[in-house]
């Protein structure tokens, strides 16, 4: 953490704490909101963001649960976002399609998105929303039912039936498009 | 007992089973080498999908990036002072000319700028130089609106140039 940060707040443990989970849990961050945002773009902007309101606040830093915490403050913040764009789709539909229309991939990103993995990833941001986000989260993540339902506040026998769905679907997807097992 | 189904053996493999179920669960996997190749084969799809996830491609230098966000909005905190200093230097300018010193001060900037040589700077510095002392003259006639309205218009111009040089996007 440089210098010039102004200690308002929270003394300087807290943050460098903060600091730290940037350097373990960012990964898991983006990803989510990849998922959920579907541009990459975003989810660099959104895991930002998210950072910065925890290192805002360190105190509301759970002791217990904390990656099911971390993951529905990030879920929360998606949400948020996708709800503000749906506004905005809703006023300017034109000028929404011209200004998120995803960029060409460039070519690193088309090398690593070539392996066989990259059928499932597809295969999960194709999902609806809510099913994205629980695949992620039980099988990324390894989140418990009850977690997830915490996370996407959602009755907890939901959460068994929604992931047994999403699984058909997924499986649907991948055995239609290749003509093999997932 | 029947052959589960793959629902039941989804929620056995995520170990969301009540302990008897689970249990009961148990013998029969031991006795039918069917639900052996189906629990086995769900549980390889989980690892699957888990691992697929978990490789992701992260964009290049996303620490980095978070970082970068962090210490802009720090410097957003002390965003304050840069509407405190203009604020104080216009009241200072505002007393100086009460006590009738502003034709000396407008002597000594004048002087400044023959030595420095016309640039567009110093043309904007005279503009910004008219603009004070006409609102310091302003507030002497008692005329408090355009010394106030003076203010607002840079605090807002300030917060304007913050944001778009990537400030927070969804603060
Ligand atoms: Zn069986």
């Amino acid at each position: 953490m440089g210098k010039s940060v102004l200690q308002t707040g929270p003394p300087a443990p807290d943050r460098k704490a903060v600091a730290d989970l940037i350097n373990s849990h960012s990964p898991d961050v983006y990803r989510l909101a990849l998922y959920l945002l579907r541009s990459g773009e975003e989810a660099r902007d959104a895991a930002a963001d998210i950072f910065v309101k925890i290192y805002a606040n360190p105190g509301i830093i759970p002791e217990d649960h904390f990656r099911a915490w971390l993951m529905k403050v990030s879920y929360n913040h998606c949400q948020d976002i996708l709800r503000k764009k749906s506004s905005f789709k809703r006023l300017l539909p034109k000028i929404y399609t011209r200004i998120t229309r995803s960029p060409e991939p460039t070519p690193e990103q088309a090398v690593l998105e070539a392996d066989e993995q990259s059928g499932v990833r597809q295969a999960v941001a194709r999902l609806p929303d809510q099913d994205r986000a629980i695949v992620f989260l039980r099988y990324y993540q390894q989140l418990s039912y009850a977690e997830i339902s915490a996370v996407l506040d959602i009755p907890e026998a939901t959460v068994g039936t929604r992931l047994h769905r999403a699984r058909e679907k997924l499986k649907k997807d991948l055995t239609g498009e290749k003509g093999g097992a997932l | 007992m029947n052959c589960p189904g793959n629902f039941e053996w989804s929620l056995f493999l995520d170990n969301e089973l009540p302990p008897a179920k689970k249990e009961e669960m148990e013998e029969h996997l031991d006795r039918c080498r069917d639900c052996r190749l189906l629990a086995d084969s769900l549980q390889e799809e989980n690892r699957f999908i888990g691992a697929a996830l978990a490789a992701t491609p992260l964009p290049l230098n996303l620490e980095e990036f978070i970082r970068h966000r962090l210490r802009s909005k720090s410097r957003a905190e002390i965003r304050w002072l840069f509407i405190l200093i203009p604020a104080a230097a216009l009241t200072g300018i505002l007393a100086v000319s009460a006590a009738g010193l502003w034709s000396l001060l407008e002597n000594v900037f004048f002087f400044a700028i023959m030595l420095a040589g016309g640039t567009l700077f110093t043309e904007a510095a005279l503009i910004i130089a008219g603009l004070l002392r006409q609102a310091a003259l302003a507030s002497l006639s008692g005329e408090l609106a355009l010394p106030a309205l003076m203010v607002i218009v840079f605090c807002l111009t300030w917060i304007k140039i913050r944001l778009r040089k990537g400030g927070p996007a969804h603060a």
